[in-house]
């Protein structure tokens, strides 16, 4: 009953009957204005434990010492402020202490004093005092030696499910989706080949600044004033929210476990034991938080370095995360880089790496080794279902040199599965830059390279994890002439060998090929200078940039080329195997275009050169493997057209002649802004958003060869996103096999797409034959509607 | 196909029309010129000459004898289209912004005046002589569209006497030339309407806006057809014979020093009339496309431009092969 509430006093109450009057009545409020607060009185004692165990002869001795190193501190204790429980345990039932005091300090404020800065106070060699308030050891004396959950953390929330995280996967006809965010809409949208998107959801209003993906397409991420909001499943529900006050910018962890988000806003403080904040009064004033997830717990939260503060100049994403998601780690004032563990969110080995002047660093993309024993199971099976089927001798030998081959082609991990490279530029004249690659948790630098005059630089790990390449930023010794260098690893190599390669040019965009052994990089001939400014060189003009496409080979043994009669057949047959070095080689140079990005396929071979923003949104499509192919069907009709011929000793061959390198389409997606492939690698999605241009704002779907297969306008167009997809659960062997049998699996698409197309055409025809109805409907009725005016014209 | 290139005016384009026949094509432009031209050639066969401002709009009657003319000099002049002497001039207190001979016998002439100078827009019909000197100097009928309809930008005559007007707000009117009294008007458009054509047989309109739209409307201002580009439309023609619609258009004159060619998308585009798909489009112009023109037998098109050009484009034996749809003409 609330207090003083005489409406609900039962009507038969007897006002002269106390007793029933005090059972009716509340009074919690009187008790709660008069209540007497709880004296502490014991709120200067401490219990000091760790103290050194003595008779009775030395405890006033012990005493001063105490007195005198607490003072030190600034810690007074009352007069007569020690009790020391003594026992007979000594020899001969001599009184010995116990190891532990009781402490009477001066006033409440002293024992806090104490508590805060003689907490694990070295007393001697062998001492080490622990403090704890008197009240607490009662405290924590009752707790109970069984651990019983449901009474410390409540009974579990119910199960609550979640729907399944990869719903868009079960796709049919195995499209991508797009998020896209327009006007102020968040839309969802299949992306469709030869018709318009289709919407799956479309929210208003469903994110207040932008959206992301998380890495493997599970969740979409919006961002909020008071925080992130995770969304997923085939209804895209609400999941979590992550409260974090003007959060600007969110990233991922690798495996999605783990979220990192930033405000410019600091962490406002909150009281102890207050929960209706995630954080605690030790986060008060950070910038960054790192989540769990699935739980949308806040595990750690970052300050910032008092210089990032005050240049409000944060790197994003600031902490960097290993494959495996077991660190992360970030660069602390270009003098460290500083490692935690996950989900301990611990530092690493309780100290950081000291790098003085380091300014990049990243993480090695790792894949494991297949296991030793699914190894050995498949090459179980292999053998079993080889036996029955190929009995003969002959099969035998022909399968066990596949496998070799298979092996030679397999990529072994030589470096430890956590590896960070990093920079250190030139200080001086005399400390050349430092490129290096250091494995942890041993911190052991496993390869390291000084380049002269290395003043910045980029670390580019080839997604799979084969190569680094550090552009780097170099001056000759007089620092006047300036040039780039592409310092190259290949890590799959023993002792991981490196080249060089040199640009007088300014580049402009750099990437991996992701599955192959190939980069693009786009050079500038234009230089900054009083006229241009380095925004503008990098943005390029056009006719100024050029394309190169780079393969770096690794080192092997060439077999001598056998050789059919000719001149040169004696001399041949003389040269011996041959070491190749390896290296980085030129494979095709295009000058004088308007590009200035590169985009690879995510599945290699294709790459797509793009003239973005300033250079009007030329796309030129590029197959990098196109050679291969013409050989191989040369090969398949019969070798006939592969000719070869000797000329002064060596060899051409007229398949040489077809170019390696095979420009697809050179088109135009007009004033285009941003280029995506699909995570498939069929399509690629160019936009115009509304940040770099004002009209025309949509999107231009195109295939691989260039073809434009749908264009889709959306007026003020920020966002459009393909959905990631997570890696694939297929085996090497079973991607081998269907990439071998392409065709028979392919065939089933094919007839889904063409029984869609004649589907398409049915309702289209259908659509149109309505519309002509409708038009030669109106048209008749029209031209009655005058006749009968006519008419009535004509009578009058 | 290949256009004939006119270089016609120094300033923007601002009509363009062929005669009933289709021989000669009639051009008036911003630079106070007023020209015909050869419609096959291109050639310049002769001047309009008198007036002292922007020519706004012209007109010719179904037997090519006579032209009316709409100046910002404030006056509407009647000419004699062999000759270019002036047979009459009606002149006015604010620019003349459209004039239309009324279809069929054009015994009559439909002047409008723009709001300007603190005159209100105002309509007015003139009767039409054979003999000039017969033309009464009084009109047949005056009215003021209301105000709330904003000014109209372009008048045509309706079958039966009956007057359609495009306004600023977007609102398309039709009044009763004779007792100028209102009998609809809605608001279709969400910009300027631009451009106010209609079809052969008088059933139905094209209406253009600067809102990016055009729209068949019937003669009950229902919106039969919508077409939509990504630029403001000044211009919309219906070919005679095929179903098809050719708009023109592009980013704004203000802004164009600012776009490049490509951008500004001063192209003509073609929609199949009935489906509303576009078909074809066709470059060349480097300003905004301010007026299209279909020639009577649907063999030919013209625009007119910012820049002051006017390409003829006689079609090509493909374009009337071509079916989008086996229902087509």
């Amino acid at each position: 009953m609330a207090p003083a509430d005489f409406d609900h006093l039962p009507l038969d109450l007897d006002l002269a009957d106390d007793a029933a009057l005090d059972a009716a009545l509340d009074y919690s409020d009187l008790e709660a204005q008069f209540a007497v607060p709880e004296v502490d009185h014991f709120e200067t004692v401490l219990v000091v434990d760790g103290v050194p165990v003595v008779d009775e002869a030395k405890r006033d001795k012990l005493f001063s010492v105490i007195r005198k190193q607490f003072a030190k501190e600034g810690v007074r204790i009352k007069e007569h402020g020690f009790d020391m429980p003594m026992a007979a345990t000594g020899k001969g039932g001599k009184l010995m202490s116990k190891g532990y005091v009781f402490i009477d300090f001066e006033t409440p404020a002293d024992a806090d004093l104490a508590l805060k800065n003689l907490q694990l106070f070295k007393f001697d060699k062998a001492h080490t005092f622990f403090l704890n308030r008197f009240k607490d050891v009662e405290k924590y004396a009752a707790v109970p030696d069984e651990w019983d959950e449901l009474a410390a953390v409540g009974p579990l929330p119910p199960f609550k499910e979640q729907g399944f995280f990869r719903d868009w996967l079960l796709d049919q006809a195995a499209r991508d989706q797009i998020a896209v965010f327009n006007k102020n809409t968040v839309s969802l949208l299949w992306s469709n080949k030869d018709k318009a998107p289709e919407v799956v959801h479309e929210r208003e209003g469903w994110t207040e600044g932008y959206v992301a993906w998380s890495p493997k397409g599970s969740f979409l991420a919006s961002v909020h004033r008071m925080g992130i909001g995770l969304w997923g499943n085939a209804a895209m529900d609400r999941l979590t929210r992550f409260h974090h006050p003007g959060v600007r910018f969110l990233d991922f962890s690798p495996l999605e476990t783990y979220l990192v988000t930033f405000s410019p806003e600091p962490l406002p403080q909150v009281a102890a034991g207050d929960t209706s904040k995630p954080w605690g009064p030790e986060s008060a004033g950070h910038h960054v938080c790192i989540w769990h997830v699935r739980t949308g717990r806040l595990l750690r939260s970052f300050a910032l370095t008092a210089e990032e503060i005050a240049t409000k100049n944060v790197p994003w994403p600031l902490f960097k995360w290993s494959w495996d998601e077991k660190y992360f780690a970030r660069i602390v004032a270009n003098a460290k880089i500083t490692v935690y563990e996950a989900p301990a969110m611990a530092l690493l080995d309780k100290k950081s790496i000291n790098l003085p002047g380091v300014t990049e660093f990243d993480w090695m993309p790792y894949t494991p080794d297949e296991d030793e024993e699914t190894a050995a199971k498949k090459k179980a099976e292999e053998a079993a279902s080889s036996t029955p089927n190929t009995p003969t001798k002959g099969g035998k030998g022909k399968g066990g040199k596949k496998g070799a081959a298979g092996a030679a082609n397999e990529k072994r991990n030589l470096t430890p599965a956590h590896v960070l490279a990093y920079f250190v530029p030139q200080t001086g004249t005399d400390n050349p830059a430092q490129l290096a690659l250091m494995s942890l948790p041993t911190r052991q630098i496993i390869r390291q390279k000084q380049v002269f005059f290395g003043l910045g630089a980029k670390i580019h790990f080839h997604p799979a994890g084969d190569y680094v390449l550090f552009k780097v930023d170099r001056t000759n010794r007089s620092g006047k002439a300036s040039f780039v260098s592409l310092e190259v690893f290949r890590l799959r190599e023993k002792d991981f060998p490196a080249d060089s390669v040199e640009f007088k040019e300014i580049i402009t965009a750099f990437a991996w090929e992701p599955t192959g052994n190939r980069f693009a990089v786009v050079t500038t001939t234009d230089t900054p200078n009083a006229d241009i400014d380095i925004k503008t060189v990098l943005a390029g003009a056009p006719g100024k940039m050029t394309a190169h496409i780079y393969e770096v080979e690794a080192a092997h043994t060439e077999a001598p080329v056998a050789k059919r009669g000719g001149a040169g057949a004696a001399a041949a047959a003389v040269a011996a195997a041959k070491t190749v070095p390896g290296g980085v080689q030129l494979v095709k140079s295009f000058d004088r275009r308007a590009v200035n990005s590169v985009f690879w396929s995510p599945k290699g071979r294709y790459v797509v050169f793009a003239g973005l923003r300033n250079l009007q949104g030329v796309l030129e499509f590029f197959d990098v493997d196109a050679g291969l192919d013409a050989a191989k069907d040369a090969a398949a009709a019969g070798g006939a057209k592969v000719t070869t011929t000797v000329v002064n000793g060596t060899e051409v061959t007229a398949s040489k002649s077809v170019e390696r390198v095979a420009q697809l389409a050179n088109t135009e997606h007009h004033g285009a802004t941003d280029l995506a492939w699909d995570p498939t690698g069929r399509y690629v999605l160019s936009t115009v958003s509304m940040w770099a241009k004002g009209a025309d704002n949509g999107m231009y779907l195109w295939d691989v060869r260039g073809t434009l297969l749908n264009k889709s306008p959306r007026e003020a167009l920020k966002q459009a996103l393909w959905r990631p997809r997570p890696p694939t659960l297929l085996s090497k062997a079973k991607l081998k096999h269907i990439r071998k049998n392409i065709k028979s699996y392919a065939r089933e698409f094919e007839i889904a797409d063409a029984a869609e197309s004649s589907e398409l055409g049915a309702a289209e025809v259908e659509r149109r034959r309505g519309l002509f109805n409708d038009w030669i409907k109106f048209r008749s009725q029209a031209l009655l509607a005058i006749e009968a005016v006519e008419e009535v014209e004509t009578v009058m | 196909m290949r256009p004939i290139v006119v270089v016609a005016h120094t300033r923007p384009v601002t009509r363009v029309k062929y005669n009933r026949d289709g021989d000669l094509l009639f051009t008036a432009g911003k630079d106070s010129g007023f020209k015909v031209v050869s419609s096959a050639t291109g050639e310049m066969l002769g001047t309009y000459d008198g007036h002292g401002g922007v020519v706004w709009d012209i007109d010719i009657n179904p037997d090519t004898t006579r032209c009316i003319s709409a100046s910002a000099d404030s006056t509407a002049r009647l000419w004699e289209a062999s000759s270019g002497k002036v047979l009459h001039t009606w002149t006015s207190i604010a620019p003349v912004r459209s004039v239309a001979f009324n279809p069929g016998t054009a015994d009559k002439a439909l002047i409008v005046t723009d709001k300007k100078m603190g005159q209100p827009c105002t309509a007015i019909i003139v009767s039409i002589k054979d003999n000039p000197a017969d033309i009464p100097e009084e009109p047949i009928n005056i009215f003021l569209p209301d105000p709330e309809l904003t000014p109209a930008l372009i008048a045509r005559w309706g079958p039966d006497q009956t007057i359609y007007m495009g306004h600023e707000n977007g609102t398309i009117s039709c009044w009763d030339a004779m007792s100028g009294e209102r009998i609809a008007s809605k608001k279709i458009f969400g910009g300027f309407v631009t451009d106010l054509q209609f079809a052969e047989d008088m059933t139905h309109f094209i209406a253009s806006s600067k809102d990016c739209s055009a729209k068949i409307l019937d003669l009950k201002l229902h919106t039969i057809k919508t077409y939509t580009i990504e630029r403001p439309i000044n211009s919309a023609a219906m070919c005679p014979h095929k179903e098809h619609v050719i708009v023109g258009g592009g980013q704004d004159a203000a802004n164009v020093t600012t776009t490049g060619a490509k951008a500004g998308k001063f192209e003509s585009r073609f929609f199949h009339k009935i489906l509303g798909q576009e078909f074809m489009r066709v470059r060349g112009h480097f300003s905004p496309i301010n007026t299209v023109a279909v020639h009577p037998d649907g063999t030919s098109y013209t625009t007119g431009a910012e820049e002051g050009n006017l390409r003829i484009h006689h079609l090509d034996p493909d374009y009337f092969k071509f079916k989008l749809d086996p229902r087509d003409p």
